[in-house]
């Protein structure tokens, strides 16, 4: 009986492994698509890095379904699932707030370069085996948690993408200079304005994931708050964003310094995500989000 | 009111001022995740830290306790609360509007059409201001009260985490099953050290009526270290396919569990079983399973004498050389990968620790000890004679927590509130030009999910419908 139940968990294993891959070159073929059009300026190769793009996600969200019957529980515990994730939610939501746009593919690169890393990181330095919930997270905030922690990440992937596509075009269009790039004097701010409307929508579900965390923790750890470096890192996180979206109710600070805030936060929320273990390894700071690690 | 004149009072209520705040804060949270929070600094000094001179100047090491630290949050906190004030007294003032519309949407009117009725009644709308150029009509939640609202929510929650920094105190207790133990909390609270005031044993017992453990059976892969091996299994370009293996270690804690009463005055008073994330909460404290605490009894070559040790402790045994460590005890209920269950036949991982040159031990596995078998180490035979397992309760009294929480949901709803939620102010005023009756337009929108266009579209549904009924 164990036996079967063992080799059908390995065959399902193998099989989601080759799905993530064909994902991962999947996203490869996007980026690789979406350099080509920053290079040749043809919208015919950025609608099919678009496109090849919807259709990875497609895959990679049947993937993670597929990974949900396997596991039994929602697929985010193991950072190899959490990567995997982040590099779907971030995809998906760069579609669906880039699908009114007209000819705007540039903020596809780093998007696409994000998803494709996050999965090769996943597929090459984690261990992709499928394992229980360990006592401190088998509790119902587990899924709006990281659901909704993860959902705020995905916007500011997006945000950050599209400010730096607009820091690098508005002084080619300033100078008089047409972009080639689908954007021009007419619609490059109400184009960047998608960038500060996504901050609004991540902000109060980045304030939940906190709030969340720290209702968990009180729980299981029997404090809400303890400095861990994760906790710690989406505090920095949130005050940045917090810095941007005051910063933008300044006329004067509204350009360079308050994309300045967004860069940043998403450089946080980074750290928060994935660097904060790294630093915790590094200078061997204990955390109790092991699991995540 | 003379003092909102003054230059400091004006810095502070700027948002330029809470954002320097804010940046400040962020240094601090920063410094916090980059040097060991809690440590000694002569642990941080063996451990190579090279930053010695400005960890002990700054106490870096308790970055969150600094004087540097409270003071800024102090300065943001009177920043946030001064910043609100000006925010209620706007609200609370007579608020005049510009009333004239600065952009108009020209909608062809009949004379006859009451503009004021279609607003209110049809479009659900409230009239806030009137004058004979312009009137101002307003829908949706003020996004002026729910900022105001959030802000001070998180004013609330500030007061949450003083209450906590200055009152809250947490200890341990270890209780053995059928034991009723005292609770006599041996650490104080900020507050209390001020005070110099010492905890009273509390009010009522805790009895441990049992102590659970459970396993799950974790079946591992043995999956490549290197990259490329990763990748050819991957894609199942090499014969060593991934398969899943029942190991000796296999077991994964599953759950740890303590059947609890609490006795006041020889009652029973409550009865619950805790476990990770589902506290005992009674008299202000709050109980969690935080571990649990293993002995074990071994008896040697057979013998009537019976060797005590802690499991995961190091213990001596007369006659053999190094330290014997007795690791991971394992007792309880196993769920099987197959949907079964079964008791584990307790059993004990052996270590011995030996020392070697310059200071450092040798560690080596022995083997494994089972309740019921034998182990030989050396020239002595082990067997396990009994174990007992303690649970180790946390308990933590913290009186800012429901004001933390009462500030987050506040902040939460309020903050989801003005950011999501439409808010439409319209300023209109009818013309009448060349014997044509005009509307004329201005609106101001707030809230992601509004929809100026969408408004527009029904302002103009109705008026061409009353046109034309």
């Amino acid at each position: 009986m164990i036996d079967t139940i063992l080799a059908r968990d390995s065959f399902l294993l193998s099989t989601e492994l080759r799905l993530f891959w064909l994902v991962a070159f999947l996203y490869g073929v996007s980026l690789f698509l979406h350099i080509a059009y920053l290079l040749t300026k043809k919208n015919s190769v950025g609608k099919a890095a678009a496109g090849i793009l919807w259709g990875v996600v497609v895959v990679h969200a049947g993937m993670i379904l597929f990974r949900t019957v396997e596991a039994q529980r929602a697929p985010f515990q193991t950072l190899y699932e959490s990567l995997s994730w982040f590099a779907w939610s971030a995809s998906i939501t760069y579609l669906y707030v880039g699908r009114k746009w007209k000819d705007i593919y540039l903020p596809g690169i780093p998007v696409t370069i994000l998803a494709m890393g996050a999965s090769l990181y996943a597929l090459l330095s984690r261990s992709p085996a499928v394992e229980p919930l360990s006592p401190p997270l088998q509790s119902w905030w587990f899924e709006y948690h990281v659901i909704l922690a993860f959902l705020s990440y995905a916007v500011f992937v997006v945000s950050c993408s599209i400010e730096i596509v607009y820091l690098l075009i508005k002084p080619c269009l300033k100078k008089g200079k047409s972009s080639g790039y689908g954007l021009d004097l007419n619609n490059i701010e109400a184009f960047h304005r998608t960038s500060h409307k996504l901050v609004l929508f991540g902000f109060p579900l980045l304030t939940f994931g906190i709030f969340s965390g720290a209702a968990w923790a009180n729980d299981a750890w029997g404090r809400y708050w303890s400095w861990d470096p994760k906790e710690t890192w989406s505090l920095i996180t949130w005050t940045v964003f917090a810095m941007y979206l005051h910063s933008m109710t300044i006329p004067k600070w509204q350009g360079n310094t308050a994309s300045v805030f967004n860069i940043l936060g998403f450089i946080c929320m980074m750290m928060t995500f994935l660097g904060v273990n790294w630093l915790a390894k590094l200078l061997g700071i204990p955390s109790l989000h092991v699991y995540a690690v | 009111m003379q003092i909102r004149t003054t230059w400091l009072y004006k810095k502070f209520s700027s948002i330029k001022t809470s954002i320097l705040f804010l940046g400040i804060l962020s240094f601090f949270y920063l410094l916090g995740t980059i040097f060991p929070q809690g440590g000694d600094i002569n642990e941080y000094i063996n451990a190579g830290g090279r930053f010695i001179f400005l960890v002990k100047i700054f106490g870096l090491l308790d970055a969150f306790t600094t004087p540097w630290f409270l003071i800024t949050s102090l300065l943001l906190l009177i920043s946030l609360s001064i910043c609100s004030y000006e925010r209620l007294l706007t609200l609370m003032g007579k608020q005049i509007l510009d009333t004239a519309p600065t952009k108009s949407y020209i909608i062809p009117l009949n004379t006859g059409e009451n503009i004021d009725n279609t607003f209110i009644k049809k479009l659900n709308f409230k009239k806030s201001y009137s004058n004979p150029s312009a009137t101002v009509v307003t829908r949706g939640i003020s996004y002026k009260w729910l900022t105001l609202i959030y802000h001070l929510g998180i004013l609330l929650c500030f007061t949450g985490f003083f209450l906590t920094y200055m009152s809250a105190f947490e200890d341990e207790v270890i209780i053995y099953p059928d034991e009723t133990k005292a609770i006599q909390p041996s650490s104080q609270s900020r507050l209390q050290r001020l005070l110099g005031k010492k905890h009273k044993e509390l009010p009522f017992k805790i009895k441990l009526e049992e102590f659970i453990t459970e396993y799950n059976q974790m079946p591992s892969i043995d999956y490549p270290k290197d990259k490329l091996s990763r990748l050819a299994v991957g894609l199942g370009w090499t014969s060593n396919s991934l398969n899943y293996k029942i190991k000796d270690d296999s077991l994964f804690p599953k759950d740890w569990k303590s059947r609890l009463r609490v006795i006041k005055d020889d009652a029973l008073i409550l009865e619950k079983t805790i476990e990770v994330n589902e506290p005992l909460k009674y008299g202000g404290f709050t109980f969690y399973q935080a571990a649990f605490k293993q002995d074990i009894k071994i008896e040697m070559d057979g013998g009537p004498l019976a060797i005590d040790a802690e499991v995961g402790k190091e213990t001596i045994i007369p006659g053999l050389e190094g330290e014997i460590v007795f690791k991971n005890l394992r007792t309880g209920t196993l769920f099987k990968r197959d949907g079964t269950t079964e008791k584990i036949i307790p059993f004990v991982d052996v270590y011995i620790f030996k020392k070697i040159s310059d200071g450092k031990t040798d560690k080596e596995k022995i083997g494994r000890l089972e309740k019921g078998s034998l182990l030989t180490i050396g020239s002595k035979t082990f067997g396990i004679k009994g174990f007992s397992e303690a649970t180790i309760l946390s308990y933590r009294y913290d009186p800012g927590v429901p004001i933390l929480w009462f500030g987050g949901i506040m902040t939460l709803i309020a903050m989801a509130l003005r950011i999501y939620s439409p808010w439409y102010r319209v300023i209109y005023r009818v013309d009448v030009k060349d014997g044509r009756t005009l509307l004329k337009l201005s609106i101001n929108t707030k809230g992601l999910l509004a929809d100026k266009e969408h408004l527009i579209k029904r302002i103009q549904h109705f008026v061409l419908l009353s046109k034309n009924p």
